[in-house]
């Protein structure tokens, strides 16, 4: 059997997938009841190729957008510091969504670190509260000091930059739909927090759901998977059995944005200064990407949905297997390599090199089918077996557990 | 609830309206379920349409459960509106209009061909009337008045209430209670004067008590039940096979 190409599996299985999220988002939005007052905002920069991909799928079907569909330059940092506002303007403390985006993403650091992350600037490291751990009362209590002056300024200056881009873009809509990637809907609940007077929806490729008492009601919807994780029994929701090759797939080789800039009186992101942006956000030549786009620019030309529904079902057995059970061969083409934790932080996830069965067994951020299908051992089929089996028997010691 | 127990319900001086559910009050389903009844019209519209069923039993079901999505972005105590669900279900697949209205025909057809009349709720229809109440119908769903209306003509031979309010209409539901006040002012009456009757406990009983209606629950049998979940089982087949969970 030949090797597979990144490309040849992008058009064949990846595309007809890419092509339902499109398919599906329409439908979506050709239910909304007064379209001419709702804006699909995707979200950079996952939602940059996203936008391209649900462009190419009108252009084939011949299909129009019932809603308005454009870009919204943000990241889970710059759509936390409108939700933090209030609360550096005033007496008040965080908000729930804002505090619970500080504890999710800086619990291990330090709140110089943190405020290094939000506002770009250093502080001192004599302000009383710098090196402590983050969390959002601590937080508050070194923002508020006169030493932290410059940051506080300029996460409100950033703030209000975001919210006239984001104002923008919308267009005047009181509605925003923020389309993305997914998981959990942060940014949606961010936005919310930060922009009471819109009216804020998300609609993800995948969705788990993680409560936030007291944040706002945001209604989020995984139009690809919507659910608590993996079962053998949905197939779909092989996706969050390798999350990481979502969020890669469509991460392009650009920033992610972090600061807006008052350029000649125009709100620009980092994002957008960097020169060709709108080329770069499209997929690289020879990527599993670049073959989702061929499926939609021609093998989906000027077919109907009929096509995509027709498509989907195979292309979903296939990534299904490609994940659960991996060859070598699937292992080296869905390898994401190193990702960036970002929101303003300089780690990385990085794909874990064979460390035997029991670690694999253990478990893995990235993906551990993968691992073991890379290592070329011949404990691959009873492992993969194995972990499949795990994942078939949570709902029944979840049950037992409970009873 | 039967004649006599409605007789002491709207024995209060102030009532003067009559307020019922359609379905499962006065029309009765066979049990079928939902997505049963989507499939079975679509496979009947693409048969008149001359297309593959499978295609547009998919997007049926997907439209389904988008339009409640939408609802809840939106236009959160809503409902959805038949005539876009049908035509977000056929547009993609290039049937168009004509497509759209083949396929909102099949469903009524279909829904009609599951349903009969209740007599206990015509029997407190006419008792109303013999009252001299005015007699109205209030009900969750996405169909329009004028398809409810289509629907009882066909189901009961008879059109039997003085107004039609649908939550598709109207805009606001009984699950979510805000219907309750909406038809109080379109009927231009307090909502003491009104007394409602139907079989979910929630959007008949104890929603428009809420409102300040008064109201009465008629649950459907305990054998309907289990003719429900024999239905249900046997949906899960089918549902396997049009990829809906």
């Amino acid at each position: 059997m030949t090797a597979r190409s990144p490309e040849d599996f992008g058009r064949a299985v990846v595309g007809p997938v890419v092509a339902e999220f499109c398919l599906r988002l329409w439908n979506l939005a050709r239910l909304i009841d007064e379209p001419g007052d709702t804006t699909m905002l995707f979200c950079a920069r996952g939602g940059l190729p996203m936008l391209a991909a649900y462009e190419r799928f009108l252009v084939s079907t011949g299909l129009e957008s019932p809603v308005r569909a454009v870009p919204l330059m943000t990241s889970r940092l710059t759509a936390t510091r409108p939700a933090l506002a209030p609360a550096l303007r005033g007496d008040a403390p965080f908000a729930p969504a804002g505090a619970a985006t500080l504890f999710y993403e800086f619990s291990k650091s330090t709140n110089a670190q943190t405020v290094k992350a939000l506002s770009g600037f250093e502080l001192d490291a004599s302000v009383p509260g710098a090196h402590d751990l983050t969390t959002p009362e601590s937080l508050l209590n070194v923002l508020v000091r006169d030493e932290a002056l410059e940051a506080r300024a300029e996460i409100l200056r950033q703030s209000d930059r975001f919210d006239a881009h984001l104002r923008g873009a919308a267009g005047g809509a009181n509605h925003v739909m923020l389309v993305d990637t997914g998981l959990h809907g942060t940014t949606g609940l961010l936005v919310a927090e930060g922009f009471p007077d819109l009216r804020v929806s998300s609609a993800l490729i995948a969705r788990i759901h993680r409560p936030l008492r007291g944040a706002p009601d945001v209604p989020t919807h995984g139009l690809l998977e919507h659910s608590n994780g993996y079962s053998p029994l949905r197939r779909r929701s092989v996706l969050l059995r390798y999350w990481h090759f979502v969020e890669w797939l469509f991460e392009p080789e650009l920033p992610s944005v972090r600061r807006f800039d008052d350029i000649d009186g125009a709100i620009v992101s980092n994002l957008e200064q960097i020169k060709g942006w709108q080329e770069k956000a499209l997929p690289a030549k020879g990527s599993i990407l670049a073959g989702a786009f061929a499926y939609l620019e021609r093998d989906l030309k000027g077919a109907t949905a009929e096509r995509v529904l027709t498509d989907a079902p195979h292309a979903w057995r296939e990534l299904s297997r490609a994940i659960v059970w991996p060859t070598a061969d699937d292992a080296r083409v869905l390898d994401v390599g190193t990702r960036s934790h970002d929101f303003g932080r300089e780690g990385t996830w990085t794909a874990r090199q064979w460390q035997g069965p029991v670690a694999a067994l253990k478990g893995s951020v990235m993906w551990r089918e993968g691992e073991i299908a890379r290592a070329s051992t011949p404990l691959r089929l009873p492992l993969l077996a194995a972990i499949e089996l795990g994942y078939g028997a949570r709902p029944v010691l979840r049950k037992v557990r409970r009873a | 609830m039967s004649v006599e127990v409605l007789r002491g319900a709207v024995s209060a001086p102030t009532t003067t309206v009559l307020s019922l559910d359609i379905f499962d009050t006065v029309v009765l389903r066979d049990g079928t379920t939902q997505v049963f009844r989507f499939v079975e019209a679509a496979e009947l519209a693409a048969e008149r349409l001359g297309v593959d069923p499978a295609p547009l039993t998919a997007m049926r079901l997907l439209s389904h459960d988008n339009a409640y999505r939408a609802i809840q972005m939106e236009r959160p105590g809503a409902d959805a509106r038949f005539s876009a669900l049908c035509e977000a279900a056929t547009a993609p697949l290039g049937l168009g209009a004509h497509g759209a209205a083949v396929l909102a025909e099949c469903e009524l057809e279909a829904d009609i061909a599951r349903l009969k009349p209740n007599p206990r709720a015509l029997a407190m229809i006419a008792e109303a009337r013999e009252r001299g109440m005015r007699v109205i119908a209030v009900s969750d769903t996405w169909y329009s008045a004028g398809d409810v209306e289509r629907l009882l003509l066909s189901v009961l031979g008879e059109q039997p209430f003085d107004a039609i309010y649908t939550s598709s209409d109207v805009g606001a539901s009984k699950h979510g209670g805000g219907i309750f006040d909406r038809v109080a002012v379109l009927e231009g009456r307090e909502s003491l004067e009104f007394i409602h009757v139907g079989d979910t406990l929630d959007a008949d009983l104890e929603n428009p008590s809420a409102a300040g209606w008064g109201a009465a629950h008629v649950p459907r049998s305990r054998w309907h039940d289990l003719v429900r979940l024999s239905w249900k089982i046997r949906t899960l087949p089918m549902q396997a096979r049009v990829g809906h969970s």
